[in-house]
């Protein structure tokens, strides 16, 4: 019987293929008597050889793929693979020993690790595992070994491991890896942003699923929603294997696709589409997709997955290379969106029962002055080279916009007395995503130079449902009439000042809600970019009248079902057309 | 400090303080490594009993030095007070924690 899992899907895109488990194993280490050392101690010279112009070289193509801050960690690798010291450690023990160089290699690197270990409060958990990463690679060299990276993958498979790190990522083949699962992790965590990236679907925050599965056993994977479905009856996969391959035959027609510039409607209005994202290089995903500019930059990526706080020079190049790659177009940066619980526990051993009620965003960024200066600052010296909007998150009234807004003219005063140029007229703008500033959001108006409607957490705020909860996440409802409400209020308010407002949560993203929310009147969304064109192509067929009456009626209907079988209906029987229009063959 | 020519090898030495909050971690082990390295003397780090290597990562992973801790720089060879003069400069840094 097919057994169905409920993660979050962090990357979207579908996967119907047999299993692979990926657990880190130590190796059987080798001890026998040599007699001469100087040979063993060539060998090892050789594999230390080889090691490196292995990591010299996922350094390159990771710095080309994903920017130099995610190849970071091979240049930290590749400083432990050159220690002086170690590497003579080793030599002489084999020397002393006349052991092979494996047991010496194995002994050395546990000694360090033992010390290591006894020093928690210096949290060297990272390099810890940089370590075992550097020795496995040396190992497999030695032994001879298969190495059992993930890189050399054959079939295609579905991944499934309690954690991947970064190295183990980026070395994905992604032919054949259709898809990932991981226990742990967030939205925000390292795998699920590199696996966006890569475009491998993800879904993450699967407990103990690496003990429920069995190797070679089949498993659905859909990285849009999160599920995830063991041992999948023959229609399941029936059906899953025609969704795989409408999404990857469309997105291989978008590829192809030249579309650039606003999404235009059957009546000619115009509807800008921007993207979402959270590294440097998926700028380039977005503008390829067609956006215009980035409604949503998340900085988290800058602050999680490290011991200390990015200065401001590194989040200067971070925010330059954005505003670079959008060559010209609108960028919209976020503030930090993060808190105490997130960021690393060298700076806080601080947790908190309910921490999306808590001390997080700008609530954070409030109390810590020097940090929220570094990354306005950075922000502000970006704007020097190209627009650039600034938003600040989980605004909840007109007194926290403006405590915010007066720091920012602050930093701006500070900036001008050092004669470092910005863009002094830069708009700034607040992320709506709790009711209270939907209440408030007429005041805010007069405030903020732009809204941008963040729907997940406006949804999960006003129906006070965590959607990761099993039990509850059924009652995550974009349809409800509350939601609709508080989404036209917003829009309102905005046009009755005449300042923008878009919406970047996953629903501007889905092209089922495309018309309802342009009928409510938003003419910018901001989506991932994997997405733009399949809601360019749905707004393609809407009429602004039939869309405004549209959302005149699903405001006066009484019930979350009946909207939602509204949209649907009038949603199939347009894209019914769009799918029985021929596809031309493209090749993958 | 205290430096002597001898033999022409010349030798600087110097109490130094960690000053930056979260003392010795990761980030700052790789910038005292990166800094070492532009230098032809060798140079050793001594915290409560503990001598490593400056150039080594490894060996910064395990001094453990927290916050206020005093550590003992030596620094022998050809440019050893330039060695010492910069190690003290990064210290002083903090590492460029704020």
């Amino acid at each position: 019987m097919e057994i169905r899992m409920q993660g979050l899907g962090v990357s979207p895109g579908i996967a119907v293929a047999p299993v692979i488990v990926h657990a880190r194993g130590r190796w059987h280490v080798p001890v026998y008597a040599i007699s001469n050392p100087e040979a063993e101690i060539e060998r090892f010279h050789l594999a230390l050889e080889s090691a490196r112009e292995d990591l010299l070289r996922l350094y390159a193509q990771t710095t080309a793929a994903l920017g130099s801050g995610h190849a970071a960690i091979f240049q930290a690798h590749l400083m432990i693979l050159d220690d002086p010291v170690f590497q003579e450690e080793v030599s002489e023990l084999v020397r002393s020993r006349l052991c092979n160089v494996e047991h010496a290699l194995d002994r050395v690197s546990r000694e360090y690790l033992e010390k290591m270990g006894q020093l928690a409060e210096f949290h060297l958990q990272d390099r810890h595992a940089d370590i075992l990463d550097v020795v496995d690679r040396l190992m497999e060299r030695l032994l001879a070994v298969q190495p059992r990276r993930l890189a050399d993958i054959e079939e295609p498979v579905i991944l499934v491991a309690r954690d991947l790190s970064p190295s183990e990522t980026v070395g994905l083949n992604r032919e054949l890896v259709q898809a990932i699962v991981v226990e742990v992790g967030s939205v925000t965590s390292h795998s699920a942003i590199l696996a966006r990236a890569l475009q491998i679907p993800a879904v993450i925050g699967v407990p103990s699923i690496t003990a429920k599965v069995i190797p070679g056993q089949f498993l659905v994977v859909d990285g849009s929603d999160g599920t995830v479905i063991l041992d999948p009856e023959p229609n399941t996969q029936r059906r899953y294997r025609q969704e795989r391959e409408t999404f990857l035959r469309r997105q291989a027609v978008y590829a192809g696709d030249t579309s650039r510039g606003p999404a235009i409607m059957a009546d000619g209005q115009a509807v800008i589409l921007q993207a979402n994202i959270e590294l440097p290089a998926e700028v380039a995903h977005g503008l390829r997709a067609g956006a215009t500019g980035v409604g949503l930059f998340r900085t988290e990526y800058l602050f999680l997955g490290r011991n200390d706080l990015p200065r401001e020079q590194e989040q200067f190049e971070a925010y330059l290379d954005v505003v670079r790659a959008a060559n010209g177009q609108p960028v919209t940066i976020r503030t930090l969106d993060i808190g105490g619980d997130k960021l690393s526990s060298a700076f806080s051993a601080y947790h908190e029962a309910n921490p999306q009620l808590g001390w997080r965003a700008i609530r954070y960024c409030l109390a810590h002055p020097e940090l929220f200066r570094a990354q306005l600052r950075a922000i502000l010296r970006a704007s020097a080279f190209g627009p650039v909007r600034i938003m600040f998150p989980l605004v909840t009234g007109p007194d926290e916009f403006r405590r915010a807004r007066d720091f920012m003219k602050q930093v701006m005063l500070e900036l001008r007395d050092e004669n470092i140029p910005f863009d002094a007229n830069v708009p700034v703008g607040a992320m709506i995503e709790v009711p209270s500033a939907v209440m408030t959001a007429d005041i805010l108006a007069r405030e903020c130079q732009f809204f941008s409607i963040g729907t997940n957490d406006l949804i999960q705020y006003s129906l006070a449902v965590d959607r990761v909860n099993e039990k509850i996440a059924h009652l995550y409802d974009p349809c409800h009439p509350g939601v609709i409400r508080m989404i036209a209020q917003v829009v309102n308010a905005a046009n009755a000042r005449g300042i923008e407002c878009a919406v970047c949560g996953e629903m501007a993203g889905d092209p089922l809600y495309a018309e309802l929310l342009i009928g409510l009147g938003v003419l910018t969304l901001s989506m991932a970019p994997v997405a733009i064109p399949f809601v360019r192509e749905a707004i393609s067929e809407l009429d602004t009248a039939s869309a405004r009456q549209f959302a005149l009626q699903a405001l006066s209907i009484d019930s979350s079902e009946d909207i939602r079988n509204l949209l649907a209906q009038r949603y199939t029987k347009r894209t019914a057309r769009l799918n029985s229009s021929p596809v031309p063959e493209t090749a993958p | 400090m205290a430096m002597h020519a001898d033999s022409g090898i010349m030798e600087a030495r110097d109490d130094i303080m960690v000053t930056n909050t979260l003392g010795v971690h990761a980030r700052p082990a790789s910038m005292i490594v990166e800094t070492a390295l532009k230098f032809q003397s060798n140079i050793y780090i001594q915290y409560k009993g503990n001598m490593v290597n400056a150039k080594s990562i490894m060996g910064l992973l395990t001094l453990g030095a927290a916050q206020g801790s005093q550590l003992t720089v030596i620094c022998t060879g050809p440019d050893a007070p330039d060695a010492l003069e910069a190690l003290r400069q990064l210290f002083a840094s903090g590492f460029g924690e704020a």
